[in-house]
């Protein structure tokens, strides 16, 4: 839209910034990034997101919208797709499931396996119970992807909001599957979320992501020490 | 609708979560059938009808099971449309800022409240109260520069946030008899202690709390410590 002025204050690598570049990729939204230094916050970060001081934000025309899975709801809202590419469906039961999805993204996902880095600093028995937590996790997207029906994404044929909300995992998965030493039963108890990884590295709208190795890199420099008794 | 919709409530009285549900649906004058359930030995319908969570609330309408209390109040919303008794706003910022303040009481005013209630020691439940009270003091901020000032975060009528809120006013009384303070005394809130009276008359929220009588919940919060000490 002429006269738009669309900026995500990012920072790297995360994963919460990851999931709303991909929803205005595959939104077709021209956005700049605006990356931001969290150890010396910016007047406009402070500004745009004073209860939280967080990353991301989004600022649609000066106006800022907080907290990953609000604001991708939001780019979705704002820029309606004409085709069927909205992110969420038409009818309220399918929205309410793909909202539940994406809150168990949330809150489940991105902590467990955080989790197994904190664990891999730490006793047998610790990274044995992280890393089932995680195959728990993951067991349990694979189900709701097989309960779904029509795949490869939780979205159907298209990306939808659970995808977006899980995109990030592309880039941090092989990352911690490596630090953490984690072994995953793909191919025995989660080949519908190993074809969604296939068909989601394949989507044009997570060319946007960080390579593995630099989220390999992040972690062994800056979260792994922070575990090290 | 039509009147063969079947709906059905799963909570506790004792979950201020589940109360949202309860005001929105009477909201939107919505018959319901309200089944109380015991957390201790869950039902078998709630385990089938929550097997990720295993947690209330839950509304089940026409089978369909729908889990997550503001996910549950924007299903309300969408599949009941009425053009007078909308939860959310029509324009999409203005959305966004609604849900990122349902989110913020999510986040931050039952962890703190739990506090209050479940810390072991003084030390703990005085950090319970300070955060609990800078809560407060923000919701009343935010009433105030991004909600018109009020009666209601809605407007003129009861909205998202109104209905994400009032429900922790049952429990008001058992922060402060265990924090031992005055809410409105010791928070700053000029705004929110007005709304606080104000959406407690509106119907289906008096309605709703009356669930959950304050000085009930009080005596069952009272009881339970008491077993729990003597248990230890």
């Amino acid at each position: 839209m002429a006269g738009e002025k669309v900026q995500l204050l990012s920072a790297m690598p995360s994963p919460y910034v990851m999931r709303v570049e991909v929803a205005l990729v595959v939104k077709g939204v021209d956005y700049e990034k605006v990356p931001q230094d969290l150890s010396n916050k910016s007047e406009l970060l402070l500004h745009s997101n004073p209860i939280y001081k967080k990353v991301p934000v989004l600022l649609h025309n000066g106006k800022a919208v907080c907290e990953s899975g609000i604001i991708v709801q939001y780019v979705d809202e704002a820029w309606p797709s004409a085709d069927g590419g909205n992110l969420l469906p038409a009818d309220a039961y399918g929205r309410a499931m793909a909202r539940f999805w994406a809150d168990f993204v949330d809150k489940k996902v991105f902590d467990a396996l955080f989790g197994t880095l904190k664990a891999s600093k730490g006793t047998e028995e610790e990274k044995k119970a992280a890393e089932e937590n995680v195959v728990a996790v993951m067991s349990t997207l694979e189900e709701a992807l097989v309960k779904g029906g029509e795949g490869p994404f939780y979205g159907g044929a298209r990306m939808g909001l659970v995808d977006v909300m899980l995109v990030p995992l592309l880039a941090w998965l092989p990352a911690i599957e490596e630090l953490a030493q984690l072994s995953l039963p793909w191919a025995s108890k989660l080949p519908c979320l190993e074809a969604w990884f296939a068909a989601s590295k394949a989507h044009p709208a997570t060319a946007v992501l960080p390579e593995p190795p630099k989220i390999t890199e992040f972690v062994t420099n800056v979260i792994l020490p922070r575990f090290a008794n | 609708m039509p009147s063969s919709d079947q709906v059905q409530v799963l909570n506790t009285w004792l979950s201020m979560f589940g109360l949202r549900v309860v005001i929105a649906l009477k909201a939107k004058g919505v018959h319901y059938e309200y089944l109380e359930q015991d957390l201790q030995n869950k039902s078998q319908l709630l385990l089938e009808s929550n097997p990720i969570h295993k947690k209330i609330p839950v509304l089940i309408h026409n089978g369909k099971p729908v889990c997550e209390s503001l996910i549950i109040l924007k299903y309300i919303d969408e599949a009941w449309p009425s053009a007078d008794a909308s939860f959310l706003p029509k324009d999409p910022y203005d959305r966004a800022v609604t849900l990122f303040w349902a989110d913020y009481i999510d986040k931050k005013m039952y962890d703190a409240g739990s506090r209050i209630i479940r810390s072991p020691d003084a030390e703990q439940r005085d950090q319970g109260k300070k955060d609990f009270i800078e809560v407060l003091e923000t919701l009343d901020g935010a009433l105030g520069d991004v909600f018109g000032g009020g009666p209601f975060f809605g407007g003129q009528s009861i909205g998202f946030v109104d209905i994400a809120l009032a429900p922790f006013l049952c429990w008001f009384e058992v922060y402060e008899a265990l924090g031992e303070f005055k809410v409105w005394e010791a928070a700053k809130c000029p705004l929110l202690s007005k709304w606080a009276e104000a959406v407690w008359e509106v119907p289906c929220v008096k309605e709703a709390l009356s669930i959950a009588p304050p000085h009930k919940l009080v005596e069952f919060v009272q009881a339970m410590r008491k077993k729990m000490q003597a248990g230890s």
